[in-house]
């Protein structure tokens, strides 16, 4: 067993620094058990980069930098309490007491999507299994972090290493390296376990999403739906070669795409609030900072999301300034490990040729084809969704802006943006396209396929939060008429649709036509 | 006596939400094997098993204790070999034990792999001093 206290060693020590801030930010929901190890795998990343630059481990820059964030958060509620002549104690116990309003439905929430993401992990990871990129980037390059900043510096500079992408985000081998510098050594298992429960906590926040976008009075729809998500992100996870299953084989793809999409879902989907606010930023940093695919994502989502926290915009230039200089920050962030590590002499061999763009032709002919029929393969449930949400946005428009939902368009950009990088990529690169196709193009299109189930599952939501609305209300004109009309909940509705209560609604319905359709 | 009073309802809550959480752990424990950690450590106390018909995983960590048994902490690793396979395991091998050179000449050892029926699923790390 001593594999899983490691594993909860490891977790423990990655979450703890994020709880009080999140506790503050976010209060106690069922999104903190799945963000909090994110956070620290977004904190280790930032100490990655700082080990890069300055000196030490990556377990040095961690412990400082959680320190640092969790006295300025006790800093916060001593001001506060200072403000309101409460103890510090008491200032907490208050914003907790505040935060399990609805205490039950998070719990419930996060047992059932916790049930959605560990469930298909039970298979894939009873076997040891670190695959070809898993072993040759992810977790070589969290063995040179393990062995602090000299050893990182000279790797990164290294030509030996050039097959590595030493420029790649350090997310996920940051995470690994601090779990190993917490149990002593370096372990590979604990590494593909590490990598595993991230991508779980990341697909778990998909689910998490979609329990907000149902709100608080159709809840069981969410956690049905989110915990349906969840599952099918981990089906979309599955690779073209037999057992290539990227959640559970030390791949990093999952979790940059994970993090991106429940980015995507939390600033640009979810009704408008601060803890949204907080967990979409939070997720496209480290989206940005684990995937290089995820990057540009990343950054459309900082500036969309925004955008839209910041509508309608004031062209005062105080107003606009804080969202401006947000915007900087989060961006620079995003971008400081690849700017760093290339100043610090990274190589790489699938530098982009800028030439392929600017003189097309042959080099277009011949990748551009491969690479659309490609993405077309992996894409096939892309008709389907947009048929969906096309149908859906003419008929629920007004349904979805009431329920706060943010615009489909938001979504549809986000897989723009993403597929319209990926063809870059793979029209500039130097490798032999078909080749590279054929051992990437599953993986990189995870976050396309996250996003349009995402859709889907979205306007399911809609639809059947449409469907509670009119069915009960028309129910409960023909029969019960309760006191209040919050008495008829899901739980009734079976019995509704059962042959004869709606045999009955409808001889009801034809007998008093002015009672139908006003539900 | 506590200067403050915590509310029993979130006594109760935080309660359910480590049961819960618990729970889920518990499942964790006995459906996901995580307890399958043999012979996966790089440590050579963890290592010490048969590597004959297991996993391309357990090959691996049998030629990274061959690799740390060759070739001396620190030293300048030349690595002689074309293909991605070996290059990359070699490389992978060398990181954080030694340092790897493109400069054969500058290299105080060079490694290679050779096909030996008594190795790592047929293949052994040769290192020879430059």
């Amino acid at each position: 067993m001593t594999g899983f206290w490691e594993l909860i060693a490891v977790i423990v020590v990655l979450s703890a620094p994020a709880v009080l801030p999140l506790l503050m930010t976010i209060g106690l929901r069922a999104e903190l058990l799945f963000l909090a190890p994110l956070c620290g795998a977004l904190l280790a990343a930032v100490s990655a980069t700082l080990t890069l630059e300055i000196a030490a481990t990556p377990m040095v820059w961690f412990l400082t930098l959680a320190s640092s964030v969790n006295v300025a958060a006790v800093a916060i509620l001593v001001r506060r309490g200072r403000r309101t002549g409460d103890t510090i104690a008491h200032g907490i116990c208050q914003r907790l007491g505040l935060a399990v309003r609805g205490g039950r439905v998070e719990a419930v929430t996060a047992a059932a999507i916790a049930m959605a993401c560990t469930l298909p992990l039970v298979g894939p990871l009873s076997s040891v299994r670190v695959d070809w990129d898993g072993r040759s980037i992810w977790l070589l390059h969290a063995r040179w972090l393990y062995s602090g900043h000299d050893y990182l510096a000279a790797a990164v500079a290294n030509p030996v290493f050039t097959f590595s992408h030493p420029e790649y985000p350090p997310a996920v081998p940051s995470a690994v390296a601090i779990g190993w510098q917490v149990t002593g050594g370096v372990d590979l298992r604990l590494g593909q376990l590490i990598i595993a429960v991230l991508n779980a906590c990341a697909y778990a926040l998909l689910g998490c999403a979609v329990v907000r976008c149902a709100g608080r009075v159709r809840t069981p729809v969410g956690i049905v739906l989110g915990g349906v998500l969840t599952a099918a992100a981990f089906g979309a996870s599955f690779g073209h070669g037999a057992g290539r299953f990227y959640a559970g084989d030390g791949y990093a793809d999952v979790l940059g795409a994970g993090c991106a999409a429940a980015a995507v879902l939390y600033g640009l989907v979810v009704p408008r609030s601060r803890s949204s606010l907080v967990i979409s930023l939070l997720l496209a940093l480290l989206a940005g900072s684990t995937k290089n695919e995820d990057l540009p994502v990343a950054v459309f989502v900082v500036l969309a999301v925004l955008l839209r926290y910041s509508w309608p915009l004031s062209w005062r230039v105080r107003l606009l300034a804080r969202p401006a200089i947000a915007g900087g920050v989060l961006v620079g962030v995003l971008l400081s490990w690849p700017v760093l590590a290339r100043l610090a002499g990274a190589e790489t061999v699938n530098e982009p040729s800028l030439s392929i763009l600017l003189n097309p032709g042959t080099a277009i002919d011949l990748r551009l084809g491969p690479t659309i029929d490609a993405l077309r393969d992996q894409l096939a449930l892309l008709p389907y969704v947009a048929a969906l949400a096309l149908l859906a946005l003419l008929a629920l428009r007004a349904p979805r802006r009431a329920a706060g939902l943010g615009s489909s368009l938001w979504v549809w950009s986000a897989i723009a943006c993403s597929l319209v990088s990926l063809v870059v990529t793979y029209l500039t690169g130097p490798y032999q396209i078909d080749f590279w196709l054929a051992t990437s193009v599953d993986r990189t299109t995870i976050l396309a396929r996250l996003l349009l189930l995402s859709e889907g599952v979205v306007w399911l939501v809609v639809i059947l939060s449409r469907l509670s609305e009119t069915v009960p209300a028309a129910y409960a004109r023909w029969h019960v008429a309760p006191a209040g009309g919050n008495a008829l909940s899901l739980l009734q509705l079976p019995q509704f649709l059962t042959a004869r209560g709606l045999g009955r609604w409808r001889r009801s319905a034809r007998r008093n036509p002015d009672s139908r359709g006003t539900g | 006596m506590l200067p403050i009073r915590i509310p029993p309802s979130v006594i109760a809550r935080a309660g359910a939400v480590l049961l819960i959480a618990a729970t889920g752990l518990a499942l964790a424990i006995v459906g996901v094997g995580l307890h399958d950690t043999q012979g996966v450590s790089v440590t050579p106390t963890d290592t010490e098993r048969n590597a004959a018909g297991v996993a391309l995983f357990d090959i691996y960590a049998c030629r990274e204790e061959q690799f740390r048994s060759v070739v001396p902490q620190g030293a300048s690793v030349y690595i002689d070999e074309t293909s991605d396979e070996p290059y990359q395991r070699l490389a992978e091998f060398a990181s954080s034990w030694a340092i790897p050179t493109t400069n054969r000449s500058m290299a105080t050892v060079v490694v290679h792999v050779v096909g030996d029926p008594n190795g790592c699923g047929g293949v052994s790390v040769v290192a020879e001093p430059q």
